[in-house]
């Protein structure tokens, strides 16, 4: 079902991660997996070491685990915050019920995974969470652009190629959930949190159909496809293949 | 016996007797001081009554006729007793020896102490407690009449002996009662007490009795046996989870690990690693899953109720998740209802009641053919509202409805089949955390009709 290392995760750049995680064994598994991915990789196994690190070194994102030695995984975020640090952080936690999730959010982490979690997912929360190479072009403000397709955020119309194409509005979200991150993996689990707020995995494959709805509208008639799923993985909207 | 005895002392009950007689015989004690006292004063005015009158008979008399009848009187046993002095204060006549001290000659009468000639020994005299009158009659002679009080005291000890009967009968009654009221509560006590220490020893079956009369210990009863229900299903479904987790989470691990001793038993290509360790992760995702629902069902089992429940629309939410599968239903030519109609009003935890939506959705596409109709349906009755998944498929055994709204539970055609199955279990368990129920029917002509009956947000 998951495809390991048989091919390479959107993300084109390479970024450098902070992973604060007290579980040695599974910080190495992480480390491996995201450096294969082509990422470099620091870790530190308790809380203290990891804000440390964390303030002395410009990270793309950091992963931190919420329950850790000398330092709570919240702490070190709002610490962080407190500091004037905008890094973009991935809270895990064994703690997945949705209050214990919005208070994760509420400290100021970015976004929040639920352990046990599948790697494509940590990854692609990793990548999506990146704030460099913005590959969303603005036509004008308050419209999103990639390729030769276009969201009118306030009049909520799509055109591609200059042509409208008419969605409905749960097919517009998606649409513009994609392309805010455009060229980069979003997974099944990432669609059902934040286009439907759904916070659990169903077992058909309801996601598959509505992208499939969604391709039906902006790629049918058109050459170049720009919304791609990756067995197994996830999709990603954009004009590199 | 004697613990027995002092268990049912040390009751309230048996204190409140106590308190009671204690109190009941201290008025009463005040009750038959006041009557003795106004029998006291009754006596003691028809005595001197009867002083008065003898003594006016007396003074009528001519002074020497009064000695001669004095004399006579004063030989007289169990009569008055006399005495007459003339105006210089010599003793005329009468038995008493001398003029009592502390007696005024003003007719009125008073309690004194006085020497009394005895009949049979002329020579000696008494001293005894009596009621005396004086009066001077006519020429200054002095008569004074005086009379022991003997019929005051019989009364008094009387009424002395009625008071300390009525007293003994009132303080034992009260006792008595005492008794019997804390051996009734005590014996209800026991009951609670008993089942209280059968439960204690593990025994969560065990229920107080009520009496069915409605009162205090009834009310207690109730309120305990409540609570011991609610209890028992804590365990039962502790009990369950535990099953549950070893059956539920044993088979796919022990697949699991099976897969992997085998395959690495000997040498294989690379692509059957391959292929293997893809199965092991689908595998691990299955266990993940079937360990998260696991948890979801116990935690809304043991939470009871929803913290912070915030009112939704229930049509509005159903038409979300319903359009979320819309799309699929279409993609596998599935006929897909929606009848949802206006908005109604719910309340609790929205995410929870999509999520439950979600899984009966899931569990109609799961478990039925690609081609079977399948229907949301929201429809309102009195202050409930039914939102029901409504499929055209094999349907359930009744027997197989009972076990899998219970807590837990899993049709054995669900069993054989990949997917946790624990779909309608949660189900059930967010319709119960939100006050409803999962009711499962038979569709007309064949099928599942499974609702989430919820009750309807009012502002009351």
């Amino acid at each position: 079902m998951l495809m390991f290392g048989s091919h390479r995760l959107g993300y084109a750049s390479p970024m450098r991660l902070l992973l604060i995680e007290d579980d040695i064994a599974a910080a190495d598994y992480l480390r491996q997996g995201l450096t294969e991915a082509g990422h470099t990789v620091d870790a530190a196994h308790d809380g203290e070491t990891g804000l440390q690190l964390a303030l002395a070194t410009d990270y793309d994102v950091l992963l931190i685990d919420r329950m850790l030695p000398r330092r709570d995984g919240l702490a070190i975020v709002r610490m962080l915050r407190a500091d004037g640090r905008a890094t973009p952080v991935l809270l895990i936690s064994a703690l997945g019920q949705v209050d214990q999730r919005v208070e994760g959010l509420r400290a100021g982490g970015d976004d929040y995974l639920v352990k046990p979690y599948a790697f494509s997912e940590l990854l692609a929360r990793v990548e999506a969470l990146a704030r460099r190479a913005q590959p969303v072009e603005a036509a004008a403000p308050g419209v999103l652009q990639v390729a030769d397709l276009e969201l009118d955020l306030e009049r909520r119309r799509v055109t591609r190629a200059g042509q409208l194409i008419r969605l409905q509005p749960r097919e517009l979200r998606l649409l513009e959930y994609l392309m805010r991150r455009a060229g980069r993996v979003v997974t099944r689990t990432m669609l059902l949190e934040q286009v439907w707020d759904l916070h659990f995995d169903p077992q058909t494959n309801v996601v598959d159909s509505q992208i499939s709805r969604l391709r039906a509208k902006i790629d049918r008639d058109f050459d170049a496809p720009l919304l791609h799923t990756l067995r197994g993985v996830g999709y990603r909207l954009g004009d590199e293949v | 016996m004697f613990a027995r005895l002092r268990q049912l002392l040390r009751t309230s009950a048996m204190r409140l007797a106590l308190r009671y007689a204690i109190l009941q015989t201290l008025l009463l004690a005040v009750a038959l001081v006041g009557l003795l006292a106004f029998a006291n004063r009754y006596v003691a005015a028809q005595l001197e009554a009867g002083l008065a009158s003898e003594a006016g008979a007396l003074a009528a008399l001519p002074t020497d006729t009064l000695a001669q009848r004095l004399d006579t009187l004063a030989d007289t046993p169990g009569a008055r007793h006399y005495l007459l002095l003339d105006a210089q204060g010599r003793r005329l006549a009468g038995d008493l020896v001398a003029w009592p001290d502390g007696l005024a000659a003003n007719g009125r009468a008073a309690r004194v102490r006085a020497h009394v000639v005895e009949h049979d020994e002329p020579g000696h005299s008494e001293r005894l407690d009596l009621v005396a009158r004086g009066s001077v009659l006519a020429g200054g002679a002095r008569l004074a009449v005086a009379q022991e009080p003997g019929a005051s005291e019989d009364l008094r000890e009387a009424v002395f002996a009625a008071a300390g009967l009525v007293l003994a009968l009132a303080a034992a009654l009260s006792l008595g009662f005492g008794f019997a009221l804390g051996r009734r509560w005590l014996a209800r006590i026991d009951a609670i007490n008993r089942t209280a220490g059968a439960i204690a020893g593990g025994d969560l079956t065990q229920r107080v009795a009520a009496h069915g009369q409605g009162d205090e210990f009834d009310l207690l009863a109730g309120h305990l046996n409540h609570m011991l229900e609610r209890i028992e299903a804590a365990v039962a479904g502790m009990r369950a989870v535990s099953d549950n987790v070893a059956h539920d989470l044993r088979r796919p691990l022990a697949r699991l690990k099976t897969r992997v001793e085998v395959l690495l038993e000997h040498p294989r290509a690379a692509d059957d690693y391959r292929v293997a360790l893809q199965q092991t992760v689908a595998d691990a995702d299955e266990l993940m899953r079937t360990f998260d629902a696991l948890l979801s069902i116990a935690r809304l089992e043991a939470g009871g109720e929803i913290l912070a429940p915030q009112p939704f629309d229930l049509a509005a939410l159903a038409r979300d998740v319903a359009e979320l599968y819309a799309a699929e239903a279409e993609d596998a030519g599935r006929p897909f209802h929606i009848e949802l109609g206006d908005a109604v009003q719910a309340t609790g935890d929205a995410r929870l009641v999509a999520q439950a939506l979600a899984n009966l959705l899931d569990n109609a596409f799961h478990y039925t053919a690609s081609d079977v109709p399948v229907a949301v349906r929201l429809t309102r009755d009195g202050d409930r509202a039914r939102l029901a998944i409504v499929d055209h498929g094999a349907g359930l055994s009744d027997a197989d409805k009972t076990r899998l709204v219970a807590r837990f539970a899993r049709g054995d055609a669900a069993r054989s089949r990949p997917g946790s199955g624990l779909g309608l279990a949660l189900a059930a368990a967010v319709a119960r955390a939100h006050g409803g129920a999962l009711e499962l029917r038979d569709t007309p002509g064949g099928g599942l009709d499974a609702g989430l009956v919820l009750p309807l947000f009012s502002r009351a």
